[in-house]
């Protein structure tokens, strides 16, 4: 299958947050608790937050629904005390429809080239399930340190956030 | 012991962090995984494009103990975003040396940490633990965190240079 990939432009943004919300139900996320133009801004701004890849088909490769963009995945850079510079994997989806035909491939090496040239020395990503994207991450030489160096993710969020930052000191 | 100070980290406190995030890997039993140099540390934290924060805690002179180290404890973190929730604030290290602990310093670096995340608009802070590391599993758990790995399954990948190179020249 023909196909690009390339950074989004403010255009591609509708397309961009379709997905996000596909990989959400697919996922079974909870509700968004940013609005999608917090999302846009966050992505767009001066200095953005994360950055973001889409697979682009040409228009007589379009989707049943009528979509060219049909894969995006969001990164941010990272930093591991042990190696230094990383990029952090968020979001990787590529359309059922699309899959299989090289489209996530091609979108993980090119976050591979963009940390290449960033000077990355790892990449990590968190997930979660016995899904084919971890297969396919291990395929790709990933290691789930949760497994080999029995390392887990913990989360402070909502109240328990609230409550730890109202009790912070001052910092000179 | 009463008096620290916590602080944002300055370039000349590079070779504290340094020797600090040692003794934290080694705590852990993975000394010789940290190939960070005092470079890298500068370069990477105080350069035009910072890819990491980090703030310290110093006791003053007359408080040192063990060779004279002023700063006795560090965290280091930055920021990452999820499309569904926004920005995130990333714990990546977070040690106080062993001889001056249980004082609350480190309770103190952790609700910095938290006002930090939510004056910046971030909804969650995260962080990995080794399972091993009980005491910090439980000194997060008091303080309201949840274990993903336990709860939800969550489980953390890492992707090293050898096939991030050779990912990079795929077609």
């Amino acid at each position: 299958m023909d196909f690009r990939i390339r950074p989004p432009k403010p255009d591609d943004f509708k397309d961009v947050f379709r997905m996000v919300t596909e990989l959400s139900l697919l996922d079974k996320s909870p509700d968004l608790q940013i609005s999608r133009e917090e999302l846009k801004q966050d992505l767009f701004c001066e200095t953005p937050f994360l950055q973001c890849l889409i697979a682009e088909v040409p228009a007589h490769c379009k989707t049943w629904e009528g979509h060219t963009t049909v894969a995006y995945t969001l990164f941010t850079n990272a930093y591991c005390t042990w190696n230094g510079r990383a990029v952090y994997l968020g979001d990787f989806y590529v359309m059922p429809e699309c899959r299989g035909k090289g489209v996530g491939r091609a979108l993980l090496s090119t976050v591979a080239k963009v940390g290449k040239e960033q000077h990355c020395a790892i990449m990590l990503t968190e997930m979660r399930g016995n899904t084919p994207l971890i297969d396919f991450y291990i395929a790709k030489g990933g290691e789930d340190l949760t497994v080999t160096e029995r390392r887990h993710f913990l989360r402070f969020d909502g109240d328990a956030l609230d409550k730890l930052a109202q009790e912070a000191p001052q910092c000179t | 012991m009463a008096n620290f100070n916590l602080r944002k980290a300055q370039p000349n406190d590079v070779p504290d962090i340094l020797r600090l995030i040692k003794e934290l890997a080694k705590y852990e039993e993975m000394e010789e995984k940290v190939i960070l140099t005092e470079k890298d540390l500068l370069e990477d934290g105080f350069g035009d494009h910072p890819f990491y924060h980090c703030i310290v805690a110093e006791v003053p002179g007359e408080q040192q103990k063990r060779e004279h180290h002023a700063v006795i404890g560090f965290a280091m973190y930055y920021f990452t975003y999820d499309p569904w929730i926004g920005k995130l604030l990333y714990l990546e290290d977070f040690f106080v040396m062993e001889e001056y602990r249980g004082f609350g310093i480190g309770s103190q670096i952790l609700k910095h940490l938290s006002h930090m995340a939510v004056k910046t608009r971030c909804s969650s802070m995260h962080f990995i633990v080794a399972e091993s590391n009980k005491p910090s599993i439980e000194f997060y758990k008091r303080r309201g965190a949840s274990d993903l790995s336990l709860e939800e399954g969550w489980r953390l990948f890492k992707i090293d240079k050898k096939h991030l190179l050779k990912m990079s020249v795929e077609e």
